[in-house]
């Protein structure tokens, strides 16, 4: 898997991925802005609204996404605390309670953030670890199933998040240090 | 030799990013209120055409547009004009704005209220530059609480 490694912040890195014309929070933010794609998505996945989130329309799934997406995308611009990123990532499993270097993360925002929504946030951003205060974000999802691997869409960032880890480890990364050394070989 | 810290090695090494990401994170920032209105309109509009079998050809071909303007328009990015959203509603027959019905009498506060305000900031105008009398109606700066109230 051939990779790219940009610098958004000195908390957040972000992986584009071979061929994309830019990397992946960029082409998540395109897509969760664009309300054609928003409606078309849940209208594609009507069933697993009826099926988890009841009594939310297409229409009022768009417009709630719409909501959060505005919220998120304020949170990790206007970052600039460590902590706070570290408190919005959290571990990718709910039963991990392993905060080690080169974990797999999810952030998604509290509840006393989607005040304006009826429902529990659905949109994710996957990362990984690189060590207490640095975060490298391999894409996102809008998750509106119970498990990761009973959509594709998240079976596909649960392999991203394999394949990213991989590529670190297969290139001797496993700590700040040696992602800076790996860094300056880019 | 003048050593750096860590954090300084890091920002020179990395990979400075190539993405208009933040750029447009800052430009939905800043435009985030007519965004809002831009959003709800094209799912409007969407939610219409599904249910009635629209498609963005029908709709351009309606409205004698290019259809990639009508797919700007169902991206729920573009800041639209009052023309062009009568001429959506013209289109689909549906409204899409609706604007509050107009107030046939003015509503001004009573003369003692503004002059308690104006005695406030300690002004000894009779009336505000924010307000002028002609704008008034019915306006007459000797009412009183209590004449008013005979």
């Amino acid at each position: 898997m051939k990779i790219s490694i940009e610098k958004e912040t000195e908390f957040i890195y972000v992986v584009r991925y071979n061929g994309e014309s830019e990397h992946e929070l960029g082409l998540l933010f395109e897509k969760w802005t664009d309300s054609q794609y928003l409606f078309n998505f849940f209208l594609e996945n009507k069933k697993y609204l009826t099926s988890y989130f009841h009594h939310v329309t297409v229409s009022q799934a768009a417009d709630d996404t719409t909501k959060e997406v505005e919220q998120l995308e304020t949170v990790l611009f206007h970052c600039t605390d460590s902590q706070e990123l570290s408190s919005y990532f959290k571990p990718l499993n709910n039963s991990d309670t392993s905060d080690n270097n080169l974990s797999k993360k999810k952030g998604r925002l509290p509840r006393n953030q989607t005040l304006l929504i009826s429902h529990d946030s659905w949109l994710r951003i996957y990362a990984i670890k690189i060590d207490k205060h640095i975060f490298l974000i391999t894409g996102g999802a809008i998750k509106l199933t119970r498990e990761m691997s009973e959509h594709n869409d998240t079976r596909i960032e649960l392999r991203r998040l394999e394949q990213c880890r991989d590529y670190l480890l297969e290139n001797g990364i496993f700590d700040k240090d040696s992602f800076m050394e790996f860094l300056n070989e880019q | 030799m003048i050593m750096k810290t860590q954090k300084e090695i890091l920002d020179s090494l990395s990979t400075p990013s190539t993405s208009k990401w933040r750029e447009r994170a800052e430009w939905r920032y800043n435009n985030r209120q007519w965004l809002r209105k831009s959003h709800k309109i094209a799912l409007t509009i969407l939610e219409f055409m599904h249910s009635n079998a629209i498609s963005q050809k029908d709709l351009s071909d309606t409205m004698t547009v290019s259809p990639q303007y009508v797919s700007k328009i169902l991206k729920g990015s573009e800041n639209l004009s009052l023309e062009t959203i009568c001429k959506l509603e013209e289109a689909l027959g549906i409204e899409l704005m609706v604007i509050p019905s107009f107030v046939t009498e003015q509503i001004v506060p009573a003369p003692w209220t503004i002059q308690a305000k104006l005695n406030k900031i300690g002004s000894s105008e009779k009336t505000t530059t924010a307000m002028n009398k002609s704008d008034c109606y019915n306006w007459n700066p000797n009412l009183t609480k209590e004449s008013a109230a005979a």
